[in-house]
C-alpha cells in the first residue's frame, strides 16, 4: 500500500466513525445509522475491496448498492424479482444473488439465480426449478446453492452447477403475510467461516417450529445435515459463524460444529420478525437483538407488543448479557461484520443500519460503579446514613444523567450531573423503622445523551433488632442456589444473572474465586468423591465442571441435543440431572451422567417408573450418597436409592409444594413443610415457619430450616429434630431467597438456601442482600459481654484519643469471628455493636474475645464504652480519650519479622528494616493511629479523601537522635480510616546507628520507635 | 583455605627475609645517579579474591565475602634509592558483596577505592632489565555499598547487606617484578594482599557486633608504567 492510500485509507476509517458517532450522538440516546432503501431487505454482502455494501431489496426486487464511505444509497442493480440472498465470489468478481418466489398458483413462481460480473456489470440469469433458499460462496470459489430440492455447487464464471445432493425441503409459499419481513418470509439463512472453508445454512422445515441446519466443508465436499424442531419458533432467521467455524447461531440458539445446541439465549418470544446476532470472534463477543418471553417453561406464545430496540453485547462464551445499547428502530435479520469487526451491518425495518460496536468507547454511556450499596444500621445507630456512588461513562465522556430512588427514605444529592460525577445516596433509617428486615430500594439512572440502558443500583436497608441473629454479607444480583463444600472451609453462591458461581471462604466470608458457568445456571451439585462441582444451566446443554482443589475448569459434560440441564444431585455412584426436553415430548425427564467418562445417558424408565416429568423436578441428594429426593411441583415425589440404582419409590401428595428440598442421612426427607420417611410418607407436617419454607439441611441427626413471610421481613431459622419436632424459631436479620409459586425458566421450585460449614463455625444462609452468617449455635443462650481492656490499635497501649482505632478485649464479645471490608465501616458487625457515650462506633473486625473499632472524633475526656451483642449489654467501660494519642503501627511484616513499625522510605516505599535503613537524605512516613481531629473534619468509619487532605489540628513534633526533623504533612492518610501519616525528610545532622530513636510527640504524647539509620 | 593460608604466611615470611639484609645494604652501598630514572607513573588492572568471613547470627551462620572482581590502579612511584623506592597508589575495585549460608546466599552491588603509599624494596638496582621487588605499604580504603535495599533480605537473621559507606585503615603487603620494555617503559606484575578491618556497616551482623579481625583481599595484577 502506498503512503498516499495508506494515508486514504485512515482518512476514511476516521471520517467513518466520526460520522457514525456524531451520528448516534444526533440522534440522542440511540446507536446507529439507519439507511432507509425503499424495500424490506433479505440480505447483505459487503465488498469492502469496492467499498459497498449491498443490499438484496426483497419487495423492490434490485440490489441497493450503497457506499461506505458516506452510507449513501450509491446505485441500484435491477435484478430478477425477489432477490433474497446474496453472496461475493472470494475474487471479488461475482455477486449471486438467489431469488426466492414460491408463489402458489395463480400467481407463476419466479424462482431464480442471478450472477452478476461486478467487472463487467454482466448479468446471466437461470431459472430454478425449486425456491432457492440461500448461497454462500465457498474458498474453493463455488457458491453452494441450496434450493427447495437441492444443494447445488455453482460455477459462477461457466453458470454450470453440480448438484451436491438432492432434497425435498418446504420452502414457505408466497404471497406472505403483510408485516412479515423477508427474514421471516425466506425463512432460511447461510453464512460461513472467515476463510470460507466451512458454510453453515439453515433452511425452513415446513413450520416455523421446524429447521434443517447443514454444515458444508468445501474442502472436503462434504455435507452434513441435522433436523431440529425448536419450541418457540426458532427466530430471528438470520444465521451468523464464528471466524473459525467452531460455531455458529441461529435464531435464539448456539450450535456446536456438529450443529448440536450448545447453549440458548435466555426466555426467547420466538418472533421471526425482529432480531438480529453477529459472532465478534476477536472480542469474544456476541451482538444481538432478541425479544424475551415471560420467563415460563412454556414459551411458545409470541408476546403482543415487542419492546423498544435493543442491542445486547453478549460474552460469546456464555451469552452473559454485558451491556444494552439502545437502537433507533429494529433490526430485521442478517447481520454482517466489518474485516476489522468494528463495524455491523444490519438489515433493519428502513433498510439497513450501521452500528459501529468497535468504538463504543467513544460513544456516551453511563453507569453506575457499584450495583448494590447496602445500609446496615442497627438498634446502636438509629441515625440517618450516607454513601456515595459514582456515575460514571466506562469510556471518558462527559454525560449528562439523572438519578431518582423509589422510595422517600432515600434521598440524592445531586440527582442530576454530568459523568463523572459522586452522588451522595443518604438514607433515613427512621423511615425503615418498621420494616424489620431488608428493604430493596432502586435507583434509577437515566441519561437523554447516553446509549446504554444503565442498570439499576439496589440500595439494600436493614436496621436490625437485637432479637436478630446473623450478619448479612452483601452479594449483588439474582442468587439461586448456595452449596458448601463438605471437606474445604468455603462454600459456593450460584449468580444466575451474571452466570457466575461466586467462592467464599469459610472463615473470613469474603470472595476468594468466579467461576464462569454456562448460560442460565439453576443448581450445583459436588460429586461424591469431592473432586468436583458440577453446574447445572437451563439455557445451555452443557454442564460446567470445575476441580475443587484447584478451582480451574475441567472438561465440561455435554448434553444430548435436547436436553436442557436444571437441576443436578449426585450420590455415591452416579450423578442424576433433570433435563428439559426441547423436542417436547416428553417435556423433562431424568440423565444419568457417569462424571469420570463425562457420559450422559438417559434412562428408559426410572425403575418402574416413566422417565417422564416436570421441568419443576428438582433433585437433592443425601450427604452420605444413598439416595437422591425427585420433588415435582404437583407434589409428585420419587426415590433414587443408590444400592438399588433405581428409582425405589415414587408417591403423590395431595396438593402442590414448593420451598425447601432436603436429604438426610437416615432416611428422612423433607419437601416444602413436610418432613417424610423412608416411604416417602409423611412423619408430620412441620409449621410454617413463619411464612414461606425457603431451605432446609440436615445435620447429623437433627435439622435447620429457614423461612419467611416475605422477601422483606426477617428471616426465621429453626432447629428440626425428626422426633420431637421444631424447636422455637429464632429472628434473622433479613429474609432467605424464597420459593417461586409459579413454575419459571430460571428458577427451581424448590430451594436450597442452607449451607452449614465444614469448619462448623457458622451456617450461611441465601438472603434478600446476598448471605447471611449464622453461628453454628446461633440459639445458644450466650452469656452477656465482658470488656476487660481497650488499646490503641497501633501498638497496643492504653493511650486513646478521637478517630483512634482500638482494640477492645474482653470475653463472649461476639458469637461469630468477623472482619469487613465495607466502607463506610458498618457500627454492627456479627451481631455486636458498641457504643461511646451513645454513640455508635464504626466495626472493623469482631470476635469473641476482640473487637477492633474506631473511636469517634466527638468526644473526648472521660467517656463510657458499652457493647450490645444477642447475649445482652456490657457493663459501662470508663475510659480517658486524650486529646492526641499518637502511636506508631507495629504492624509491618517483612519476611518472617512481624510487628515491624510501619515506617517508609519514600525512595522504595518499602518498610525501613535493617536491610532497609534510614539514609541521611531520605523522605520517611510514618503510620499512625490516635492523632485525634482533623481539619476539614472527617466523620469516623469514613476513608480519609486525598482532596482536601485533612491535617491533624494538633501539629506534632518528629525527632530522630534527638534531631528534630521538618513535618511537611501530618493527617489522615488518603483513603485510609483513622490512619493517620507524618511526611519527615532526614537530614545530615542525625546520627548514624543500629538503633537510632525516631520520637513522635503530640499534645506532650509520645511514641518511639527505634530505626537504623546510616549514611 | 587453610592451605592458602599457609602459603600466603611462607611466601610473606620469605620475602620479608629476603628483602630485609637487601634494604640494609643498599641503603648503606651508594646513592642513585642523575641518569637513571627517578619517577615512574602507571597504571594496571587486575583481579581481587577474599577470605570470607564467618558471622554467627541468631538465624544460623553465613559467610560474608567483599567484593571480588575487577581492580584498576594507578600509581606515581619515585626511585629514592638504588634499591628502595616509594608509590603513592589509587585503587578502585568493583563487584558484589556476598553472605552465603543455609542454602541461601544474597549479592549487593558494591565497589571500595583505596588510597595508600607502599615502600618498594628492590633485588635489583634501577635501571636494570629485571627488578623483583617486595613492598609494603599502608593508607585508607573506601568501602562502598551500592545495590538497592529492600525491606526482606536473605538471610537477614545473620546479617544484612546495606547501601552506605565507610572508611577503614589498610596495610598492604606483596611482591612482584618490574621489566623494562622499552625506552623508559615499564611492565610489572605483582601480586598483594590488603587487609582492612571488616567493614561491619556494609556487611552488618544483625546481632549488632563484628565478626573482628581483618580482611583479606588478595590482587594479582599487571600494569604498564612510564620511567622518567
Amino acid at each position: 500500500m502506498s503512503a498516499q492510500s495508506r494515508f486514504l485509507s485512515v482518512y476514511r476509517v476516521t471520517a467513518i466513525c466520526v460520522m457514525l458517532l456524531t451520528t448516534a450522538s444526533s440522534w440522542a440516546a440511540t446507536l446507529g445509522k439507519v439507511i432507509p432503501i425503499g424495500g424490506n431487505a433479505a440480505d447483505l454482502a459487503l465488498d469492502e475491496a469496492r467499498r459497498v455494501l449491498y443490499v438484496a431489496n426483497y419487495t423492490a426486487n434490485r440490489i441497493d448498492v450503497i457506499s461506505l464511505s458516506d452510507y449513501s444509497l450509491r446505485t441500484s442493480l435491477n435484478v430478477a424479482a425477489e432477490p433474497s440472498s446474496l453472496s461475493i465470489s472470494p475474487d471479488g468478481r461475482f455477486l449471486v444473488v438467489a431469488h426466492f418466489a414460491p408463489f402458489v398458483a395463480p400467481v407463476t413462481s419466479n424462482n431464480a439465480i442471478t450472477i452478476i460480473d461486478l467487472n463487467t456489470n454482466g448479468r446471466r440469469t437461470f431459472a430454478m426449478p425449486g425456491a432457492p433458499l440461500g448461497v454462500q460462496f465457498g474458498i474453493d470459489g463455488r457458491a453452494l446453492v441450496v434450493t427447495s430440492t437441492a444443494f447445488l455447487l455453482l460455477d459462477p464464471a461457466t453458470g454450470s452447477a453440480e448438484t451436491l445432493s438432492t432434497a425435498a425441503l418446504i420452502a414457505k409459499p408466497l404471497p406472505a403475510s403483510p408485516g412479515d419481513t423477508p427474514s421471516n418470509i425466506v425463512a432460511s439463512s447461510m453464512g460461513s467461516s472467515g476463510d470460507l472453508s466451512i458454510i453453515y445454512g439453515v433452511v425452513a422445515g415446513g413450520t416455523d417450529t421446524n429447521t434443517l441446519h447443514f454444515r458444508y466443508n468445501v474442502n472436503t465436499k462434504s455435507l452434513q445435515t441435522q433436523g431440529w424442531i425448536h419450541s418457540p419458533a426458532l427466530g430471528p432467521r438470520s444465521l451468523s459463524v464464528s471466524r473459525d467455524g467452531s460455531n455458529y447461531i441461529v435464531g435464539w440458539s448456539y450450535y456446536a460444529a456438529n450443529l448440536n445446541v450448545i447453549a440458548s439465549f435466555p426466555s426467547p418470544s420466538g418472533i421471526l420478525n425482529v432480531g438480529t446476532h453477529a459472532i465478534d470472534s476477536s472480542r469474544g463477543l456476541i451482538y444481538s437483538q432478541f425479544t424475551n418471553a415471560a420467563p415460563t417453561t412454556t414459551a411458545t406464545t409470541a408476546p403482543t407488543a415487542t419492546p423498544a430496540p435493543v442491542l445486547y453485547v453478549q460474552d460469546a462464551d456464555n451469552l452473559t448479557i454485558l451491556e444494552k445499547l439502545q437502537l433507533p428502530e429494529n433490526l430485521t435479520g442478517k447481520s454482517i461484520l466489518s474485516s476489522d469487526s468494528n463495524l455491523m451491518y444490519s438489515i433493519s425495518d428502513s433498510g439497513v443500519m450501521v452500528i459501529p460496536v468497535g468504538s463504543l468507547a467513544q460513544v456516551a454511556r453511563i453507569r453506575a460503579n457499584v450495583e448494590d450499596l447496602a445500609f446496615k444500621g442497627s438498634f446502636c445507630d438509629r441515625r440517618s446514613a450516607s454513601q456515595q456512588i459514582t456515575i460514571l461513562d466506562p469510556g471518558g465522556n462527559r454525560v449528562p444523567f439523572t438519578i431518582a430512588s423509589d422510595n422517600g427514605g432515600v434521598s440524592l444529592s445531586p440527582n442530576s450531573g454530568v459523568t463523572p460525577a459522586t452522588i451522595n445516596v443518604r438514607v433515613d433509617q427512621e423511615a425503615f423503622r418498621n420494616r424489620k428486615g431488608t428493604s430493596a430500594v432502586t435507583l434509577k439512572i437515566a441519561s437523554n445523551s447516553a446509549v446504554n440502558l444503565p442498570p439499576d443500583v439496589r440500595i439494600l436497608v436493614n436496621a436490625k433488632e437485637p432479637d436478630q441473629r446473623g450478619t448479612s454479607v452483601n452479594v449483588p444480583g439474582t442468587l439461586v442456589d448456595v452449596l458448601a463444600d463438605p471437606t474445604r472451609d468455603r462454600f459456593f453462591v450460584l449468580r444466575q444473572d451474571k452466570n457466575q458461581v461466586l467462592v467464599f471462604d469459610g472463615t473470613s466470608y469474603s470472595q476468594i474465586a468466579t467461576l464462569k458457568t454456562a448460560t442460565n445456571p439453576l443448581q450445583m451439585a459436588i460429586t461424591f468423591d469431592r473432586r468436583y462441582l458440577l453446574i447445572a444451566n437451563d439455557s445451555s446443554r452443557v454442564i460446567r465442571v470445575y476441580d475443587l482443589e484447584t478451582l480451574q475448569e475441567s472438561s465440561p459434560i455435554f448434553m444430548p441435543g435436547s436436553h436442557a440441564p436444571r437441576s443436578i444431585a449426585c450420590a455415591s455412584n452416579t450423578c442424576l440431572v433433570s433435563v428439559r426436553n426441547e423436542l417436547g415430548n416428553p417435556v423433562a425427564l431424568v440423565d444419568k451422567i457417569d462424571v469420570p467418562s463425562r457420559q450422559v445417558s438417559t434412562p428408559a424408565t426410572l425403575g418402574v417408573y416413566k422417565n417422564d416429568i416436570s421441568v419443576s423436578t428438582t433433585l437433592m441428594a443425601s450427604a452420605n450418597g444413598s439416595s437422591i429426593l425427585l420433588a415435582q411441583q404437583d407434589g409428585t415425589l420419587m426415590l433414587y436409592n443408590s444400592t438399588a440404582d433405581t428409582f425405589t419409590i415414587s408417591r403423590k401428595l395431595g396438593s402442590q409444594i414448593t420451598g425447601a428440598i432436603a436429604a438426610s442421612n437416615f432416611d428422612q426427607f423433607v419437601v416444602g413443610n413436610l418432613l417424610l420417611n423412608s416411604s416417602l410418607g409423611r412423619i408430620r407436617t412441620m409449621d410454617t415457619v413463619g411464612g414461606v419454607s425457603s431451605g432446609f439441611v440436615f445435620v447429623d441427626q437433627s435439622g435447620l430450616r429457614v423461612g419467611a413471610p416475605d422477601s422483606s421481613s426477617p428471616g426465621m431459622i429453626q432447629r428440626v429434630d425428626p422426633l420431637s419436632g421444631e424447636s422455637p424459631a429464632t429472628r434473622i436479620i433479613e429474609a432467605p431467597i424464597l420459593a417461586d409459586t409459579t413454575v419459571l425458566s430460571n428458577k427451581l421450585p424448590f430451594t436450597r438456601t442452607l449451607a452449614p460449614l465444614y469448619s462448623r463455625n457458622a451456617v450461611v444462609v441465601l438472603t434478600t442482600g446476598g448471605f447471611t452468617v449464622l453461628p453454628w449455635n446461633f440459639d445458644a443462650a450466650t452469656a452477656a459481654p465482658r470488656l476487660t481492656q481497650i488499646s490503641n490499635a497501633a501498638d497496643q497501649s492504653s493511650s486513646v484519643a478521637p478517630g483512634s482505632l482500638v482494640s477492645i478485649i474482653g470475653t463472649d464479645l461476639s458469637p461469630v469471628s468477623m472482619s469487613t471490608n465495607q466502607t463506610p465501616l458498618p457500627t454492627a458487625l456479627g451481631e455486636s455493636c458498641l457504643t461511646v457515650n451513645g454513640l455508635p462506633l464504626p466495626v472493623l473486625f469482631v470476635s469473641p474475645t476482640q473487637i477492633n473499632a474506631q473511636l469517634p472524633y466527638q468526644v473526648d475526656g472521660n467517656v463510657t464504652l458499652v457493647l450490645h451483642t444477642p447475649g445482652g449489654v456490657s457493663d459501662n467501660f470508663n475510659l480517658t480519650m486524650l486529646p492526641a494519642a499518637p502511636r506508631i503501627f507495629r504492624n509491618g511484616t517483612a519476611g518472617t519479622d512481624t510487628s515491624i513499625p510501619a515506617i517508609v522510605r519514600a525512595r522504595n516505599n518499602e518498610l525501613v528494616t535493617l536491610s532497609n535503613p534510614v539514609h541521611k537524605d531520605d523522605t520517611i512516613t510514618i503510620y499512625l493511629a490516635g492523632m485525634g481531629n482533623t481539619s476539614p473534619a472527617v466523620e469516623a468509619g469514613v476513608p480519609s479523601p486525598s482532596d482536601p487532605l485533612p491535617s491533624v489540628l494538633i501539629a506534632p513534633m518528629v525527632t530522630l537522635g534527638g534531631i528534630a526533623l521538618p513535618v511537611s504533612f501530618a493527617g489522615l492518610t488518603p483513603g485510609e480510616i483513622g490512619v493517620y501519616q507524618i511526611n519527615v525528610s532526614i537530614n545530615r545532622r542525625v546520627p548514624s546507628g543500629l538503633s537510632i530513636p525516631l520520637v513522635v510527640t503530640q499534645a506532650g504524647n509520645s511514641t518511639t520507635a527505634n530505626v537504623r539509620v546510616v549514611d | 583455605m587453610r592451605t592458602l593460608r599457609l602459603i600466603y604466611k611462607t611466601l610473606l615470611t620469605g620475602l620479608l627475609l629476603l628483602g630485609t639484609p637487601q634494604l640494609a645494604s643498599a641503603q648503606t652501598t651508594r646513592p642513585q645517579t642523575h641518569d637513571e630514572p627517578l619517577f615512574e607513573f602507571g597504571g594496571g588492572i587486575g583481579g581481587s579474591f577474599s577470605l570470607p568471613k564467618k558471622i554467627t547470627g541468631t538465624g544460623g551462620t553465613a559467610d560474608a565475602s567483599l567484593p571480588q572482581g575487577l581492580i584498576g590502579s594507578i600509581w606515581l612511584g619515585h626511585n629514592m634509592y638504588r634499591l628502595v623506592g616509594g608509590e603513592f597508589r589509587y585503587d578502585f575495585e568493583t563487584g558484589n558483596y556476598k553472605l552465603k549460608g543455609s542454602g541461601q546466599e544474597v549479592s549487593f552491588a558494591g565497589r571500595s577505592h583505596a588510597v595508600h603509599y607502599d615502600v618498594h624494596v628492590h633485588f635489583s638496582p634501577v635501571g636494570s632489565k629485571v627488578r623483583p621487588y617486595v613492598l609494603i605499604g599502608g593508607g585508607v580504603k573506601r568501602y562502598q555499598g551500592t545495590g538497592a535495599e529492600h525491606s526482606v533480605q536473605a538471610l537477614s537473621r545473620v546479617a544484612v547487606l546495606s547501601n552506605t559507606s565507610e572508611l577503614k585503615p589498610l596495610m598492604t603487603f606483596g611482591a612482584g617484578v618490574k621489566m623494562s620494555i622499552g625506552h623508559n617503559l615499564n611492565f610489572r606484575i605483582e601480586f598483594r594482599d590488603t587487609l582492612t578491618p571488616f567493614p561491619g556497616k556494609i556487611i552488618l551482623p544483625t546481632t549488632g557486633g563484628s565478626p573482628g579481625g581483618l580482611v583479606h583481599d588478595f590482587t594479582p595484577l599487571a600494569g604498564i608504567s612510564y620511567v622518567f
